[in-house]
């Protein structure tokens, strides 16, 4: 082998996942995997990924957002929480689907209020969204 | 003659279309929907189960509300789809369980136009063209109807 960098000097050393022991003063100690946040992130968005497209597909046909929200694909997103909105409101600056029904599914009372004169409006009500999540810390300014 | 995106989902969707004429007058968009498309409109979605969409009426998903928000319109209840000078109709298309799902606009060559959810426009022939789709959530059937003087 010749002298030189170590062919595995480009391989990105990051470990995937981490085990750590944890000792409970009161409790048995056990072992726990621990995930870096960029391999967190990378699987929660190919998720995301890939029900968004399956919600897409199987309810682009329907008229009414209460059908749209009825597919399953769509309640797994919701059921993410508060970890897919920047997900979603990143595709919403983009792309102009109607993510309103599962962003105040996940929201709840925290949801911007949208003015009569915006109701309908698929982009306004994207761009209160937009700004609700730069102002709440889900997207950066 | 290749056969387009949108051909391939509106036969998919819409069985009837597989025989019947249609022809495809829009891009797809998200940006109406069909509720909005029968009341003239192209810039913002109706739609009674959604308080981020606009809905001139009762929210509440029944002929009744549908009847209501028309009527912000001019239209007024009437017997069928049937073409007649000096009025536009529009049909409300209804599921087994009671609920309006899709309204068609009539055109003035007695043709119907319908926006089929969140993709294209198309002229169809009949009120029944777009009925019954594959899946489960179709629109069901065109059972009420209402006109306005143009």
């Amino acid at each position: 082998m010749e002298s030189g960098t170590p062919a595995t000097a480009s391989i990105d050393q990051t470990p995937i996942a981490e085990e750590r022991l944890y000792a409970p003063a009161n409790g048995t100690p056990y072992w726990t995997v621990v995930m870096p946040a960029n391999v967190i992130n990378a699987a929660l968005e190919q998720e995301f990924n890939t029900l968004a497209e399956q919600w897409r597909s199987e309810t682009r046909h329907m008229s009414l957002a209460a059908d749209k929200a009825a597919n399953f694909h769509l309640h797994q997103i919701i059921g993410m929480g508060d970890k897919v909105l920047p997900l979603i409101l990143q595709e919403l600056q983009t792309k102009t689907t109607d993510w309103f029904w599962a962003l105040r599914a996940i929201a709840r009372q925290r949801a911007p209020a949208i003015p009569a004169e915006d109701q309908g409006v698929v982009r306004r009500i994207a761009d209160i969204w937009i700004q609700w999540g730069r102002d709440n810390g889900y997207l950066r300014s | 003659m290749a056969t387009s995106e949108a051909d391939i989902w509106i036969r998919h969707n819409f069985p009837r279309l597989r025989t019947r004429p249609y022809q495809v007058t829009s891009d797809d968009t998200e940006e109406y929907n069909c509720l909005a498309w029968a009341a003239g409109e192209n810039h913002r979605k109706w739609d009674p189960t959604d308080p981020s969409h606009h809905w001139p009426a009762t929210r509440s998903l029944t002929i009744a509300a549908f009847y209501e928000a028309y009527a912000t319109e001019r239209y007024v209840p009437c017997d069928d789809g049937t073409l007649e000078s000096g009025f536009e109709k529009i049909a409300i298309y209804v599921t087994l369980d009671g609920g309006p799902k899709h309204a068609a606009r009539q055109l003035s060559n007695g043709k119907w136009t319908s926006k089929l959810g969140d993709g294209w426009d198309i002229e169809h022939d009949t009120v029944e063209d777009v009925s019954n789709g594959v899946q489960n959530e179709d629109y069901g059937l065109a059972v009420a109807f209402m006109k306005r003087s143009i």
